[in-house]
């Protein structure tokens, strides 16, 4: 331990240098220079895009973070590479088809989604041309609506088809029970369709015709309901874009300034570990009277103190 | 040539001790002959006990005179220092004619060290044969040769000291000796002049001379010559909380 504190001590200037000086200057430079610029929109969500109808979300997330990991099981789809191929086109980014087609491709991966609060959505795409950022975000935002739209209307397109069906099913059992009534009638004139016929068969019959009516009128009330959920879901499934796509810089390492600044300073203790480890390797000076008097085969007589004031001399 | 010309030089070695030693009385009616004296700067107590317990360290003395002779593997060790502090504790423990020699041609800093005139020297009294120059310092029985201006070809001058007889002839007037020595291997005749002292002690600078060119320097001169090492500006470093290393 004597020894590796004289060697700190007799290279301080040094240990200084790459144990303070370096790392402040590195955190110095990484707040201005390593970092990239990247385009960035905030997304406003009304509602968690599995929600069934609009406000509520599942469990303990957010509607922010339910449309974050939406956002980010989309985006590596073959479909929304698709999608935002087509939103380019639109908006005619890049010179030509092949070269959207290869920014497509490239970009998808990049795209990052986070919550940023209970409903703000942060997407953002790392790149170096602020005008096709800017483009190709703002495409993406568009592109991901489309598939969202896609994917509900899909969804709802099921369970309407599912409702038609039962609603078809209780119209025909409505109209054997109408027609079971009207023929039990023909053949007993004098009995009148009535719940308060004292004929059980017509009583029977009365009964099966009322829960075929309600079984009818349930099934309706299902479709407006889903058609009334079709419509808030389409006005709150949607991202609405609250900050428009715009640039901003980001650190290179980590997330930023403190985690760069410890990410460069333990680098920096590592490098004067190292240093240290070197000279202690490669350091033959005297300095222990015991290891001297053991490697000369002499008689150490007495050990003199530094004496600064021999600097006079 | 050259065997007249050390003749010449251990002739005069007795003169020149006369000289020293001995000032001629006062003449009456002629100024008293001026002896040069030099005013050492005073050392800390604790630096020339240290440098006593060297001297004392080394086996020796008794009835007979002692040529000690303070070396180093590199130069700026702080041989001088230390044979300064050693003849300082020598002459003021035995109350003895003690001698320090500069025999450091190359790097001579004992002039500058005690104040005085660094020339003439050793090296004039060996190039051109003027007196011997021996030097009273203020500390009683201390007296100094200083090693002149620094020549151009320092190993044939010390070649030419090992030839003449003056540490003999010192040995001879002087209890103790102290030679302060050119470094062993940073100087061309640092082994040459190693054979001037009779026991060698090696000053080693720590935390700045290689161990290895050490164990160079001693295997060089040859262990049996050496009576002991010193470890200068030893300051060995300890955390606050741990107990702090024990000096030799």
């Amino acid at each position: 331990m004597s020894r590796v504190l004289d060697l700190v001590a007799s290279r301080w200037k040094t240990f200084v240098v790459l144990a303070v000086l370096l790392p402040a200057a590195l955190t110095a430079a990484g707040s201005t220079v390593l970092q990239r610029t990247q385009a960035s929109v905030g997304l406003w969500a009304q509602a968690a895009p599995s929600a069934p109808q609009g406000g509520a979300s599942q469990g303990s997330e957010s509607p922010a973070q339910a449309q974050a990991d939406t956002i980010t099981q989309v985006i590596p789809t073959t479909a929304f590479a698709e999608a935002l191929r087509q939103a380019m086109d639109r908006a005619h980014i890049g010179a030509d088809a092949s070269e959207r087609n290869q920014l497509a491709a490239a970009a998808a991966p990049q795209f990052r989604a986070s919550s940023a609060g209970s409903h703000l959505v942060l997407l953002t795409y790392p790149c170096d041309v602020p005008s096709t950022c800017v483009a190709v975000l703002g495409a993406a935002v568009e592109a991901y609506n489309q598939q969202a739209a896609k994917l509900r209307a899909t969804e709802i397109g099921q369970i309407r088809t599912a409702l038609g069906g039962q609603l078809d099913d209780a119209q025909n059992v409505l109209v054997q029970a109408e027609n079971a009534v009207a023929t039990y009638v023909a053949q007993h004139p004098g009995e009148t369709p009535s719940s308060a016929s004292t004929d059980p068969q017509m009583d029977l019959l009365v009964g099966q015709l009322a829960a075929a009516k309600q079984q009818v009128v349930s099934v309706q009330g299902k479709l407006s309901d889903l058609q009334v959920a079709a419509a808030s879901r389409a006005a709150q499934g949607t991202l609405t874009t609250l900050d428009p796509p715009h640039m901003s810089r980001r650190a290179v390492i980590g997330d930023g300034g403190i985690f760069q600044a410890a990410i460069i300073l333990v680098a920096c203790l590592a490098l004067a570990a190292a240093y240290l480890v070197v000279l202690w390797r490669l350091d033959d000076t005297a300095r222990d009277p015991r290891v001297l008097e053991r490697r000369l085969h002499v008689p150490l007589l007495v050990t003199i103190p530094r004496f600064s004031a021999m600097r006079r001399f | 040539m050259e065997k007249e010309r050390i003749q010449r030089l251990n002739a005069d070695i007795p003169t020149s001790l006369e000289a020293a030693l001995r000032p001629p009385q006062r003449i009456p009616g002629f100024a008293p002959r001026r002896v040069e004296r030099v005013e050492v700067t005073p050392l800390p107590g604790w630096f020339v006990d240290r440098c006593r317990r060297i001297y004392m360290s080394i086996p020796g003395g008794g009835d007979h005179s002692r040529t000690i002779g303070i070396t180093s593997t590199l130069a700026g060790e702080g041989k001088t220092s230390i044979a300064l502090g050693m003849a300082t504790a020598l002459a003021s423990d035995t109350r003895e004619p003690t001698l320090l020699l500069e025999c450091d041609l190359e790097r001579s800093s004992l002039a500058r060290i005690c104040g005085c005139a660094p020339s003439p020297g050793l090296r004039e009294w060996v190039e051109t044969e003027s007196p011997l120059r021996i030097v009273k310092s203020s500390v009683d029985h201390l007296f100094i040769i200083p090693a002149g201006t620094p020549p151009s070809d320092p190993a044939r001058l010390t070649w030419e000291l090992a030839q003449s007889n003056l540490v003999a002839s010192l040995a001879a007037q002087f209890r103790n000796t102290v030679i302060d020595l050119p470094a062993l291997i940073s100087s061309s005749s640092g082994s040459l002049a190693a054979r001037l002292a009779d026991q060698l002690v090696l000053v080693v600078r720590s935390a700045t001379t290689p161990v290895n060119e050490v164990e160079r320097a001693v295997e060089l001169i040859g262990r049996e010559r050496f009576a002991g090492a010193v470890l200068n500006a030893h300051s060995p470093r300890h955390l606050p909380w741990s107990r702090p290393p024990q000096l030799y």
